[in-house]
C-alpha cells in the first residue's frame, strides 16, 4: 500500500481526472435524478399504505419501508425535499409500529447518534477509534448515578435529565481530551488498540469500583426524564428525543466539517505531517475531535440510561464499540446520512431477523430467525462491505478518492 | 468537488434548522398525548380488547399498580396462548439458556391446551444482559404473550422488568437469584430461583459449621450472579467465625486460569468457593486440582449441572455444590428429570431446569385458573387476576413447595438446602 | 520465590499462546494494513477440529490409547488444515475484493467473518463446551511447589517451534521473502514479477496453520473448547501485535510473551479483574515511549 500512497499523492498534483473517473461521475449524477424522479413516486406510495394498514404493519414491512424511503432519500442527497421526507417519515412511521418495533426504532436512533459522533472522530479527522463506549458510559453513568435513589445503586442527587444532559457531555470531551493527550502521538491502528483497551478499562473500572458504580449489579431505578411536566416513560417517546438530538448532533458535525476546523481535520486526515507543516496545530484539532465526538457519545449515553431505566457494566463492551464503528463505516464514512442508513442495517437488523423463519414446502424453520440471527448478520456485514466497499451513501468526494485509489492500484498491481 | 460540498453545506444548514424545529414540534405533540394511545391500542389490545381496557393498562405505571385496572390479554377464537420465554440462545451462555428454553417448552408440552386454546412458547434472546433483556422484552410484549418466563439473568432482570410492569404482564423468572431483582419491588414479577441471599447463607453454613472450614478464598466470574452470591456468602462466612483469605476473579470466556491458581495455592486455604457458571467452573476446579491444591471445592447452582462435573477432567470428585433449598421428598423431581432425558435423548437434567419446568407450569395453572372464555368464544384473562393467582399459589412442583412472598421471592416452606458432593463423577446428596 | 517462578511458567503458556496468534494478526497486517479480527476465530476452528478429530479415534477407536501420537498428530495436521482452507475461503470471498477499498472496509468484513464463524460453531455445538478425550496425559512434573502439565510443556515447547519455523519460512524461503517483498512495497514487488495474489493467500495460509494448531494443541491443554473460545485470545494477541511493533515477527513474538507474563505477574499483585487494566496502560506506557512498538519500524505514516 506504501507503494499505492506515493502515486496517490502525486495523482492529487494532477490537474484533470482520467476520463474514466470523470464519466462515473457523470454517471452517478444521471442516476441521481432518476432515483430523484422515482421516489416522488415511490413515497406517497409507501406512505398511504403504511397509514391505511397500520393493523396489517408488520415490522418486516414497516422496517423495509424505511431503509426503502431511507435508502432512495439519501442516495439522491442534494434534494431538499428528499431529507424532509425522511425526517417526516421517521417521525411518522413509529406511530404504526408496536412497542417491539418502537424499540428498535430507538435503538437505531440512538446508534445513528452515537454514529454521528464516531464520524467526527473516524469520518473526519481520520482518527481510527476502537473505544467510543468509553464516552457512551461515561454519559450512561453520570444520568444514572446522578438520577438513580441509593436503593437503586445511584447517588440520589434528583438532577434533572436535562441539567445532566449537558454535564455529560461536557464531562465525556473530558474524558477524550484526557484519553486524547497520551495517545495522540500515535496513528492509525496504535491508535485503534489504544483506545479499544481504553473502552475495556472504563468497563472493569465500572464492574470493579462497587463503592461508585455499584459493581456489576449496576444501576437501577434510573428515573425518566420530564418534559415541560410529562414524563418521557416510553421508548417511544425518548426517541423522538433522540431523534431531535440526531438532528442537532448532525448540524452541528456537518457546519463544523464545513468551517475552519473542518478543513484543519480533513487536512490532517489526508496526510498528518503535510498539515503541521502548514501551519496547522494538530494536536489542538485532532484534541477537538476527540472532544467532539466524545460528548456527542456522552449525550448518547444519557438517553441510553433514560430508557433503559437500569444499567450495568455488561452494556458497555466492546461489542457497542465496533457496532457504532461498522455502522459508520457501512452506511459511507464521513457522512452523516450514511450513518443513518447504516444504524438501520446494523442495529435493526439482528432484532428484525427475531421473526425471520422459513415455512416453506418440506422446509419448517420456525426458530431460524432466533437462532441464526448472528449467523445471517455476520454474513450480511461481509456481503455489504463486499458489495459496497465505500460504504451505501459515501460521500461523493469519498467515493471519487476510492475510485481513484482503484485505478491506480489496479494499474501498479497488473 | 470542495467547493460543491461547502455550498451544499450552506443550502443544507436553513433546512436542517427547520426540520429539527418541526421534529421536535412533533416530538412534543406525541410525547403529550397520541403516543399513549397507541401504545396502549398497540401492546395491551392483545389482537382486539376493548377500548378501555387497553386505555388504562399502558397510559401510566400508576394506573398498572391500581388494584383492578390492570387491563386484560385477550386471545382470539383459533389463536394460540403465547407464553413469553425470555433466556440466552446465543452466545456462550446459551450453554445455560438452551437447556431452560427446553425445560420449559416440555412444561408446555404438559398442558398443551387451556380451555380449547393451544399454548405455545415463544423463545427470545436474552443474551444474558441488559440491553439485549429489554429488546426481548420488548420483543415479548409486541407478541402480545400472556405471561413471560425468564429473564435468565440478573442483570437483564434488573432491566427488563421495567417494560415488562408498565404493561403489568406476569413474569417469572427460574433463574435470575441476585437479591437485587425483587429489590426492586415490582408487583408483576416472582422467581423460583433462590434468592441468591438465601443460599449464600446456606452455604457459609454448611462450610463453616459443617464441613468445619475456617479460611475460605472466594473466587467471582465478575458477574452480577457469581460476585452477588460471593458478597452473601462472605459476609455470612466472617460472621460465623471465618476468615475470607482472599477475593479472587476470573474472566468469563477465558479458558486459562492458571496465574490465579497459583496464587490460590499460594494462599493455602481450606475451602475455595466459586461464585459463577459451568465453564468457568470447570476450568477453575480442574486447574486447581491439577495444582495439587487440596482444599475443598465449593460451587453453588451456577455449576450444578452434569456438565460441569464432565468438563472438569475428573478433578470435580469430592467438590461441594449447593443447590438451593430442595424438598427432601424428590419424588416429583425424579419424574421431572424422567420426563426431561425422555424428551431429550442423551441430555442430563440442566441446572435451573426443575425450577423452570415448575415456573412454566405455574404460569399455566394460573392461566388456566383465570381466563375466561367471552361470548364471542375468545379468551379473556384478567392481567391483576392472573398476577394474584400467581401471588397465592401454593405450588408442589419439581424443586419443592413453592410459595412467594411479598416481593415476588420464594419462602421456604419445609425444604432444606440442598447440598450434593460429587462422588465418582456424579453428584450425591450429603444435605 | 517458587510462586513466582510458578507464575512466569503460566504466563510462558499463554504467552506463547499469544504470540503464535499475534504472529497471524502481524503477517496479515504487515502484507494488507489490514486487521484480520477473524484470525481468532481460525484458532477457535483449529481446537474444535483437534476435538471431533480425537474423540472420533475415542469413540470408534482404541488408537488414542495405542497410538496417541498418530492420533494427536492427525488432529493437529487436520486442525492445521481447517483452518488454512477456512483462511482460503475468508481471503477469497471477504477481503480480496476490498483489496482496494477505503481502508476500514476489510476490518468490518473480518469482524462480520468472525461473527458469523462464532456463531456457525455456536449452532453446531448448540453451545454446549466440548470436551477432549483425555489422550495426552495429565500428568505433572513436580519440583516444591512448581508444577508444570506434561501438555503444557507440550504447548509451550510447540509454540517456540511454530515460532521458529515461522522465522525461517519468512527469512529462508522464495515465498518467504515474496512476503517480506509484498509486505514492503506491493507495487514494486509486483513489479519485480512477484505473484500479489498469491504471496497474500500464502500469508493467510501460514498464520492459519500456525492459528489452527496451536487450537488444537491449546484445546487439549484447556480441555473444553467453546465457539466463543477465539474472541479473547484474539483481542490479547492483537494488543500483543501492536505492542510488538505490528508488521514486525519478533515483535509479535516478544508482545505475545511479554503479554502473557505480565497478566500472569498482575493477577499475584492486584488480582485478575484488572490484569486487563495493567495490560492496556502498559501498551500505553509503552506506546507513549516508542510510539511504533518494541520492535515496529518507524514507516508509512499513512497506515
Amino acid at each position: 500500500m506504501s507503494g499505492g500512497g506515493t502515486a496517490r499523492n502525486a495523482m492529487r498534483d494532477l490537474r484533470g481526472l482520467p476520463e474514466r473517473v470523470r464519466s462515473q461521475m457523470r454517471a452517478t449524477r444521471g442516476g441521481a435524478a432518476v432515483v430523484r424522479f422515482g421516489h416522488y413516486v415511490l413515497l406517497p406510495v409507501l406512505a398511504v399504505a403504511a397509514g391505511l394498514a397500520p393493523e396489517h404493519l408488520s415490522i418486516r414491512w414497516a422496517f423495509l419501508a424505511i431503509v426503502l424511503i431511507a435508502y432512495v432519500m439519501l442516495r439522491a442527497s442534494s434534494s431538499l425535499f428528499g431529507v424532509a421526507v425522511l425526517a417526516a417519515t421517521l417521525v411518522v412511521l413509529p406511530h404504526y409500529m408496536d412497542t417491539f418495533e418502537r424499540g428498535i426504532m430507538f435503538n437505531i436512533a440512538l446508534y445513528a447518534l452515537l454514529g454521528i459522533g464516531l464520524n467526527v472522530v473516524v469520518g473526519y479527522a481520520g482518527l481510527l477509534d476502537l473505544g467510543y463506549v468509553a464516552f457512551f458510559a461515561t454519559g450512561a453513568y453520570l444520568y444514572a448515578l446522578l438520577a438513580a435513589p441509593i436503593r437503586g445503586g445511584g447517588f440520589d442527587v434528583g438532577t434533572s435529565f436535562w441539567l445532566v444532559l449537558p454535564m455529560a457531555m461536557v464531562l465525556a470531551a473530558l474524558v477524550g481530551v484526557v484519553l486524547g493527550i497520551p495517545v495522540l502521538r500515535l496513528r492509525g491502528d496504535y491508535l485503534a488498540i489504544v483506545t479499544l483497551g481504553f473502552g475495556e478499562i472504563i468497563r472493569i473500572m465500572a464492574n470493579n469500583e462497587t463503592g461508585l458504580t455499584n459493581g456489576p449489579v449496576g444501576v437501577f431505578q434510573i428515573p425518566k426524564p420530564h418534559f415541560f411536566g410529562q414524563e418521557l416513560a416510553t421508548p417511544f417517546e425518548l426517541y423522538f428525543v433522540v431523534i431531535a438530538g440526531c438532528f442537532v448532533a448532525a448540524f452541528a458535525t456537518e457546519r463544523v466539517r464545513d468551517s475552519r476546523v473542518g478543513r484543519a481535520w480533513e487536512a490532517i486526515r489526508e496526510d498528518e505531517d503535510v498539515a503541521a507543516s502548514m501551519g496547522v496545530n494538530t494536536t489542538f484539532y485532532k484534541l477537538l475531535a476527540f472532544a467532539m465526538g466524545a460528548a456527542i457519545g456522552g449525550a448518547g449515553g444519557v438517553f441510553f440510561s433514560a430508557k433503559q431505566s437500569a444499567i450495568d457494566p455488561t452494556s458497555f463492551n466492546l461489542d457497542v464499540s465496533i457496532n457504532v464503528l461498522a455502522l459508520v463505516i457501512i452506511g459511507g464514512m464521513g457522512n452523516v446520512r450514511g450513518v443513518l442508513l447504516g444504524a438501520m442495517l446494523l442495529i435493526g437488523l439482528p432484532d428484525v431477523l427475531r421473526d425471520f423463519s422459513i415455512d416453506f414446502l418440506f422446509v419448517h424453520l420456525s426458530n431460524l430467525g432466533a437462532d441464526y440471527r448472528l449467523v445471517i448478520f455476520g454474513a450480511a456485514l461481509v456481503a455489504v462491505m463486499v458489495l459496497r466497499p465505500q460504504g451505501l451513501l459515501a460521500s461523493r468526494r469519498r467515493a471519487l478518492e476510492f475510485q481513484q485509489t482503484e485505478i491506480l492500484e489496479s494499474e501498479l498491481a497488473t | 468537488m470542495r467547493t460543491g460540498r461547502g455550498s451544499h453545506g450552506w443550502l443544507r444548514a436553513p433546512l436542517i434548522a427547520a426540520m429539527l424545529a418541526a421534529a421536535t414540534v412533533v416530538a412534543l405533540a406525541c410525547g403529550g398525548t397520541s403516543s399513549a394511545d397507541k401504545t396502549a391500542t398497540a401492546v395491551a389490545g392483545g389482537g382486539g380488547s376493548t377500548p378501555a381496557s387497553g386505555a388504562t393498562s399502558a397510559a401510566t405505571s400508576a394506573a398498572t399498580t391500581s388494584a383492578g385496572a390492570g387491563g386484560t390479554i385477550t386471545i382470539k377464537k383459533g389463536d394460540s396462548i403465547k407464553i413469553g420465554i425470555s433466556t440466552t440462545l446465543t452466545t456462550d451462555n446459551a450453554q445455560l439458556g438452551l437447556p431452560i428454553r427446553d425445560s420449559a417448552l416440555l412444561a408446555i408440552k404438559d398442558k398443551a391446551t387451556i380451555k380449547g386454546f393451544t399454548v405455545v412458547g415463544d423463545p427470545q434472546d436474552d443474551q444474558c444482559a441488559a440491553q439485549p433483556s429489554v429488546d426481548a422484552a420488548n420483543k415479548l410484549i409486541a407478541d402480545k404473550v400472556a405471561a413471560v418466563l425468564g429473564p435468565m439473568c440478573s442483570g437483564g432482570a434488573v432491566a427488563a422488568l421495567d417494560p415488562y410492569s408498565k404493561q403489568n404482564l406476569l413474569v417469572i423468572s427460574s433463574s435470575a437469584t441476585n437479591p437485587s431483582v425483587t429489590q426492586l419491588g415490582k408487583k408483576d414479577f416472582f422467581r423460583t430461583a433462590w434468592n441468591d441471599a438465601t443460599q449464600g447463607g446456606e452455604m457459609a453454613k454448611y462450610a463453616y459449621t459443617t464441613l468445619g472450614k475456617k479460611n475460605a478464598v472466594l473466587v467471582n466470574d465478575q458477574s452480577v450472579y457469581g460476585k452477588g452470591l460471593m458478597d452473601v456468602f462472605k459476609a455470612a462466612f466472617i460472621k460465623l467465625g471465618g476468615k475470607v483469605v482472599s477475593e479472587e476473579a476470573v474472566t468469563v470466556g477465558e479458558k486459562d486460569f492458571s496465574p490465579t491458581v497459583t496464587k490460590i495455592k499460594g494462599e493455602n486455604p481450606d475451602i475455595v468457593v466459586f461464585g459463577g457458571f459451568i465453564a468457568e467452573g470447570a476450568v477453575l476446579v480442574r486447574q486447581l486440582g491439577e495444582a495439587g491444591v487440596t482444599a475443598s471445592f465449593m460451587g453453588a447452582d451456577g455449576i450444578a449441572d452434569q456438565k460441569w462435573i464432565d468438563q472438569s477432567g475428573g478433578k470435580a470428585e469430592g467438590a461441594y455444590v449447593s443447590r438451593g433449598p430442595k424438598p427432601t421428598d424428590t419424588t416429583l423431581y425424579d419424574k421431572y428429570v424422567a420426563a426431561y432425558k425422555a424428551a431429550y435423548p442423551g441430555k442430563d437434567a440442566p441446572q435451573f431446569g426443575e425450577q423452570t419446568y415448575d415456573a412454566m407450569h405455574i404460569i399455566l395453572n394460573a392461566i388456566e385458573q383465570v381466563a375466561t372464555v367471552n361470548a364471542n368464544g375468545d379468551l379473556v384473562i384478567d392481567k391483576d387476576q392472573l398476577i394474584a393467582a400467581v401471588k397465592a399459589v401454593n405450588y408442589q412442583g419439581a424443586s419443592g413447595q413453592i410459595q412467594f412472598n411479598d416481593v415476588g421471592d420464594r419462602t421456604v416452606v419445609g425444604a432444606v438446602n440442598e447440598i450434593d458432593q460429587v462422588k465418582s463423577g456424579k453428584f450425591v446428596r450429603v444435605q | 520465590m517458587q510462586e513466582w517462578i510458578q507464575l512466569f511458567i503460566d504466563g510462558l503458556t499463554i504467552g506463547g499462546v499469544y504470540a503464535v496468534i499475534a504472529l497471524g494478526y502481524t503477517l496479515v497486517y504487515g502484507v494488507l494494513r489490514m486487521i484480520n479480527f477473524a484470525h481468532g476465530e481460525l484458532f477457535m476452528m483449529g481446537a474444535f477440529t483437534g476435538y471431533y478429530t480425537l474423540n472420533g479415534f475415542e469413540k470408534h477407536s482404541s488408537l488414542n490409547d495405542q497410538v496417541p501420537v498418530f492420533t494427536i498428530g492427525l488432529a493437529i495436521v487436520l486442525g492445521m488444515v481447517v483452518a488454512v482452507v477456512l483462511a482460503i475461503l475468508m481471503e477469497r470471498i471477504a477481503y480480496r475484493p476490498l483489496r482496494h477499498a477505503p481502508r476500514l472496509a476489510p476490518l468490518i468484513s473480518a469482524i462480520g467473518v468472525s461473527i458469523f464463524l462464532r456463531n456457525v460453531m455456536l449452532r453446531v455445538t448448540e453451545a454446549q463446551g466440548k470436551v477432549y478425550p483425555a489422550v495426552f496425559p495429565r500428568t505433572t512434573i513436580e519440583y516444591g511447589q512448581i508444577h508444570v502439565l506434561y501438555v503444557q510443556i507440550f504447548l509451550i515447547t510447540l509454540s517456540l517451534v511454530f515460532l521458529l519455523l515461522l522465522y525461517l519460512f519468512i527469512e529462508r524461503t522464495k515465498i518467504g521473502t515474496a512476503i517480506r517483498a509484498v509486505a514492503e512495497d506491493r507495487g514494486t514487488a509486483a513489479l519485480m514479477g512477484i505473484n500479489v495474489d498469491r504471496t497474500i493467500v500464502m500469508t493467510f495460509v501460514a498464520g492459519a496453520a500456525l492459528a489452527g494448531a496451536s487450537g488444537v494443541v491449546y484445546g487439549m491443554y484447556v480441555t473444553t473448547v467453546t465457539s466463543g473460545m477465539g474472541f479473547i485470545p484474539g483481542i490479547k494477541a492483537f494488543t500483543a501485535a501492536v505492542l510488538g511493533g505490528i508488521g514486525s515477527v519478533p515483535g509479535a513474538v516478544a508482545g505475545g510473551y511479554f503479554l502473557g507474563i505480565t497478566e500472569s505477574l498482575t493477577t499475584k499483585v492486584f488480582g485478575a479483574q484488572y490484569k486487563d487494566v495493567v495490560a492496556f496502560v502498559l501498551l500505553v506506557g509503552v506506546l507513549i515511549f516508542r510510539p511504533w512498538g518494541i520492535f515496529g519500524k518507524r514507516e508509512d505514516k499513512r497506515a
